[in-house]
């Protein structure tokens, strides 16, 4: 069978969560098979027990010989907007200036990680995204050493603005995407992003994303342009409450299609 | 205007899709080339078969036309000819010749040559002087000009010993 009709293995990857789930390919992709696993006591800082649980998970026959797309949670993924620079001439130079970027928010943390920048067209202010080089190994790894190809890899605040862009608007105001221990949140400005975070949260997250509202008001000249669009799992927008003035929770109406979206779609009720 | 598509991927698609890629833009150029040359082939094939197809066409036409024209001419012209020639005036001048002559001479042959308007006379006499009298007598006919005794001879292998002589002379068109 040809690869580009192959079917593809949705994998959402979290601390203490594994999302998986096969699309079959053709005019009418749906759901073959799904499943999930939780770890109550996984560390936020580690990803060996998601790992192990995504090893386990794939060694069933129902994951086997297909393409996958992996969406990595944003609690492993460091952001940094890289202005453009004509002085800048190859794609290298492009990823030296990225960690340059990165380094001044994070530190050295970030020295040894793998980053890669978002593809724009010249003049354009780049999203630049880092994450540990040792988890991408480990989890090329799991997944080639049991014949599956990896079709995409991408951090949660990616896929999820991807989602959700089109009911964007494309100038002031926050996109923010939030999952159990972890906020991420880009401004949005002439069509992209100038100003991106991403934080670890607790239980008080509400406060963070108060935080985040003011901060968007204060700057900016318009009180329109306060607003903050959430993507979050219903649990996590119950306890935010939904009636916060200027947060635009973001509802799946049924419109999208594709693997990521309906992963992303699924995801969010398996929360 | 909605937001932009944020193209972030730690996989890159582009590259892993390179070669094929490639494979089908060399394939898609090759059997642009492919088409583009068996088009030229085509046309150059219609353009000789129409070439072809025309000189066949003109040879043809020629050709009937042609021949059937130089037929046609030259059956006319022998045909013009033959009936421009005064054979009864001429027949008629022989005859009354070798009547004055007292039948002393026989007219072996009479040819014509339309095309330098002469006649050749071959005839027997009894003797020379028969012979100088039919030819004068020739130089008086209406049909006849400048009658000239080409030759003579005497026949040997016969005991009357006649002599064969050939007379030739421009005919007229009126008398």
């Amino acid at each position: 069978m040809s690869p580009l009709w192959r079917d593809e293995i949705g994998i959402y990857l979290a601390p203490r969560k594994i999302v998986l789930m096969r699309m079959g390919r053709g005019l009418k992709p749906r759901v073959l098979a799904e499943t999930g696993m939780t770890f109550d006591e996984g560390d936020f800082g580690t990803w060996a027990s998601t790992l192990g649980g995504l090893a386990k998970s794939l060694d069933g026959a129902m994951w086997q010989r297909a393409n996958t797309r992996v969406v990595l949670s944003d609690h492993w993924a460091r952001y940094a907007i890289v202005p453009w620079s004509n002085d800048l001439r190859t794609h290298a130079e492009r990823l030296s200036q990225a960690r340059i970027a990165l380094a001044d928010v994070y530190g050295d943390v970030v020295a040894d990680w793998t980053v890669t920048l978002d593809d724009v067209a010249p003049g354009t202010a780049q999203v630049a995204c880092a994450i540990p080089t040792a988890l991408v190994a480990e989890l090329w790894e799991i997944i080639e050493s049991r014949g599956l190809s990896v079709v995409s890899l991408q951090p949660q605040l990616i896929v999820a603005f991807n989602r959700w862009r089109s009911r964007l608007p494309a100038s002031g105001a926050w996109f923010v995407s939030i999952e159990e221990g972890s906020l991420a949140a880009a401004r949005l400005a002439n069509g992209g992003w100038d100003r991106v975070h991403a934080v670890r949260i607790g239980a008080d997250w509400p406060i963070e994303l108060k935080r985040l509202q003011t901060f968007g008001r204060l700057a900016s000249a318009r009180p329109e342009d306060g607003r903050v669009f959430i993507d979050a799992p219903p649990s996590l927008r119950y306890a935010a409450g939904a009636g916060e003035r200027d947060l635009e929770w973001l509802d799946d109406d049924g419109s999208s299609d594709g693997t990521t979206d309906k992963l992303a779609f699924m995801q969010r009720f398996r929360a | 205007m909605s937001a932009r598509l944020i193209a972030l991927n730690f996989v890159e698609p582009k590259t892993r899709n390179k070669g094929v890629g490639a494979v089908l833009l060399a394939i898609g150029l090759g059997s642009i080339v492919l088409a583009l040359g068996d088009i030229r082939s085509a046309a150059r094939d219609r353009d000789d078969l129409q070439s072809q197809l025309a000189a066949v066409q003109s040879d043809g036409d020629s050709g009937r036309s042609g021949t059937a024209s130089r037929h046609s001419t030259a059956e006319n012209r022998a045909v013009v000819e033959a009936l421009a020639t005064p054979w009864s005036l001429l027949m008629q001048e022989l005859d009354a010749a070798s009547r004055d002559s007292r039948d002393s001479v026989a007219v072996l042959a009479v040819e014509p040559d339309q095309h330098k308007h002469r006649v050749r006379v071959v005839a027997e006499a009894r003797n020379l002087t028969d012979a100088l009298a039919y030819i004068e007598r020739l130089q008086q006919s209406r049909v006849l000009r400048l009658p000239m005794l080409d030759s003579h001879a005497v026949r040997t292998d016969d005991s009357e010993r006649p002599v064969r002589f050939q007379v030739s002379a421009e005919w007229k068109d009126q008398p």
